[in-house]
């Protein structure tokens, strides 16, 4: 069985994406920094961070985005049906915050022999915090 | 309102120009050890990004860097646009943050193949909040293959907090 072809075709407008919850740690985010040399003092110079008008570190969009797209992977199970993503980040993330990722299928429309499905997004921070939203756009060949 | 920022949006646009053109293009290529680091820090073990076999499965054609490290390597350029320009920006600005991004993908981005970063900017639209003045950039960045192949889009928009006369500078953090 096909689950991945399984899950794209049968979705329908208003089917939710289930949701994904991460708490990022001190440790997690030093190794990521590290990984990709972070230099902008936002994401590990506290008091610049305060001199910015934050309450603390804020943890960069790129890696907040690889969760996001673990997340859609995960869901879809085919990279090859993702498109394109949009994404707007709305309020900082703080380390040791839990992220809920949550989702629906929002339009389903065709074109050029493909289905076209149009997802929105948002993660949410102590339950009414939105920190980013967003739309993944999936493209599935029928 | 008396406008006493130090940089107003066509300055700021030039130099992001005189940017574009000196910077040129910028070789990635991702290592095995490099995406399996990443893969463990987000705890993500999906084997298209350690198993060619699985990978050919789905069609590609070998193990792939994982969609969301798309924006790690092109943030990995902005940033030797700020180590390299940074003397042109930081006494005009406070700090820089990332607002939304808009990524596009074509292809696939395979671990270990040499890529070619490209960047455009867009020219910045001024947003006046209760914040304060701040500028909003896109740097467009393409990744593209040695035959000029476009990979991958990321429409990748900051914030430039702009600096008002006496205020800190972002290098005096």
């Amino acid at each position: 069985m096909n689950l991945e072809k399984d899950l794209i075709s049968n979705l329908k407008i208003g089917d939710s994406i289930p949701n994904y919850s991460v708490i990022i740690d001190k440790k997690t985010y030093l190794q990521y920094n590290r990984l990709t040399k972070e230099i902008n003092p936002l994401h590990f110079n506290k008091k610049y961070a305060q001199k910015m008008g934050f309450d603390d570190i804020v943890i960069a969009g790129n890696f907040l985005y690889a969760y996001l797209l673990k997340w859609i992977v995960n869901w879809v199970r085919n990279i090859n049906y993702i498109k394109k993503i949009n994404i707007k980040f709305l309020n900082p993330v703080y380390l040791n915050e839990e992220i809920v990722h949550s989702g629906k299928v929002i339009d389903i429309s065709k074109k050029n022999g493909c289905r076209i499905i149009t997802c929105e997004f948002n993660v949410k921070k102590n339950g009414e915090i939105i920190t980013s939203s967003g739309t993944i756009i999936l493209e599935h060949p029928k | 309102m008396i406008e006493d920022h130090v940089i107003t949006e066509e300055n700021l646009f030039r130099i992001l120009q005189k940017i574009e053109n000196e910077i040129g293009e910028k070789e990635v290529k991702s290592s095995e050890s490099e995406i399996q680091a990443f893969c463990e820090i987000i705890d993500d073990r999906n084997l298209l990004y350690f198993n060619d076999s699985i990978a050919s499965e789905l069609g590609l054609e070998g193990k792939i860097i994982p969609l969301g490290y798309l924006m790690s390597l092109t943030n990995k350029f902005i940033q030797d646009i700020f180590i390299k320009f940074g003397p042109l920006l930081f006494d005009k600005i406070k700090g820089v943050v990332h607002v939304f991004s808009e990524v596009e993908y074509l292809r696939p981005l395979l671990i270990g193949k040499k890529y070619l970063i490209k960047i455009k900017f867009d020219r910045p639209v001024k947003k006046v909040g209760r914040k304060g003045t701040s500028f909003n950039v896109n740097f467009k960045t393409s990744i593209i293959d040695i035959n000029g192949i476009v990979h991958a889009v990321d429409n990748h928009y900051f914030f430039f907090k702009i600096r008002k006369e006496g205020e800190f500078k972002s290098n005096e953090s």
